[in-house]
């Protein structure tokens, strides 16, 4: 049922001009998938700054509420413009990335990863931080600070994976790769 | 300097036999790469905006260049050592590529601004910029400016040539 | 070193490196760009015979 409606909203999409034009100027699409993996260096790069201090391994001699709160702006502008340049990507792709199991992979652990942040954000907000001065942080910290790093690595290695089409719907495969793949045309042939 | 012959060499090795088969393993180490990458440069970026008086103005800038050196290092490590594995699978491709050429080049004038003059100048920043208290004895504002903006941009050109060697 | 000398070695290593490797690294772009037409476009595009 979800499988459906999300292949209908992808091929509605893919039946735009310019998801055609933006797929098809390799040009383009180039810029935006470099833009989409550079700024991975400011948002990935500030979020390891954060969780390493968090996890009490790095930046230790400084208060951790330095870090969250003075990286945070930068870290929401590389933020922002991976989320652009990633919608673009998919705006420019939409059937094949609904059907892709790295996609569905990426958006459950991008959920996870977002839940995560903001138990992070509230057990941080208190104003007098008992531990913000020192070097390793409670537990309950470093566990969401580990998790945080865990999610975005996987969802590192699925963005790269939705590259190969080792698990495409048009390849030979288990009925369960094609039901958790969403390739709704290939489970018809099976009713 | 001929340097065919080499990659000949590791197009025929068996790193390179191991690399073509397991097309699974080669995604995973093409993740490492960038993971590495987000560390190598994600802290780089962190020590040049702050010494652009960007991110974190006002905080001990030798407490945050010391912090950011362990990170740059095994950065460097997982970078190079996945870049490897990665370029034996197309080594000779790669030989005639300009784009890698450019990333090589780049890389390695990255890490030697990196030792000598970005190092030097940043451990000799002026009060405004450093926040480490009072010196005698620092180097211009401007001149530590240019050189974080000089740095930004050799890792930015590096980074992005890597993007480019999957387009040509 | 002296802290003076090492700002100017600096600043002029830095300029000279932001004009020496911008030129070098923005013909690179310009070629990539040049290359990705040639392979989305039907016909050659005039920038091919320069390269």
């Amino acid at each position: 049922m979800l499988n459906e409606l999300l292949f209908k909203f992808a091929t509605w999409l893919d039946g735009f001009q310019a998801s055609t034009n933006l797929h098809e100027a390799l040009y383009a699409y180039g810029w935006v998938e470099g833009t989409h993996v550079l700024t991975l260096t400011l948002f990935l790069g500030m979020l390891l700054v954060i969780d390493l201090r968090l996890l009490g391994v790095a930046f230790k001699e400084l208060p951790a509420s330095t870090l969250m709160e003075r990286l945070d702006k930068p870290m929401m502008i590389g933020f922002v413009v991976m989320i652009i340049s990633g919608v673009l990507l998919y705006f420019a792709i939409p059937v094949r990335s609904t059907q892709s199991i790295w996609f569905r992979i990426k958006v459950v652990l991008l959920i996870a990863a977002g839940i995560n942040a903001l138990l992070i954000r509230n057990m941080t907000r208190s104003t007098n931080l008992t531990w913000d001065r020192d070097p390793i942080p409670p537990k309950r910290i470093r566990v969401g600070a580990g998790l945080s790093l865990s999610l975005w690595i996987l969802v590192v290695v699925c963005g790269r994976n939705m590259a190969y089409d080792w698990w495409d719907c048009h390849k030979e495969m288990p009925y369960f790769m094609y039901w958790a793949a969403g390739c709704v045309n290939e489970l018809a042939a099976f009713e | 300097m001929n340097v065919v012959p080499f990659f000949e060499w590791l197009d025929a090795s068996w790193l390179a036999s191991f690399s073509k088969t397991y097309a699974g393993l080669f995604s995973m180490v093409q993740a490492v790469h960038i993971l590495s990458m987000v560390m190598l440069v994600g802290m780089i970026i962190l020590g040049d905006l702050r010494m652009l008086n960007i991110v974190l103005r006002g905080v001990p800038s030798d407490v945050i260049l010391r912090n950011t050196k362990k990170w740059i290092y095994i950065g460097l490590v997982g970078i190079i050592l996945s870049g490897i594995y990665e370029s034996s699978a197309i080594a000779m491709k790669l030989a005639y590529n300009s784009f890698f050429w450019a990333k090589m080049a780049g890389l390695a004038m990255g890490i030697v601004f990196m030792l000598s003059l970005r190092s030097a100048v940043y451990s000799r920043a002026p009060e405004v910029i450093a926040s480490t208290g009072p010196k005698t004895d620092a180097v211009e504002p401007w001149v530590v400016k240019l050189v974080a903006l000089t740095s930004l941009f050799i890792w930015f050109s590096v980074a992005a040539n890597g993007r480019w060697i999957g387009f040509s | 070193m002296k802290t003076s000398t090492l700002g100017k070695v600096a600043a002029v290593f830095s300029i000279a490196i932001i004009i020496g490797w911008g030129v070098y690294w923005g013909v690179q772009v310009k070629d990539t760009m040049c290359l990705l037409e040639a392979a989305t476009s039907e016909e050659m595009p005039e920038c091919l015979e320069n390269l």
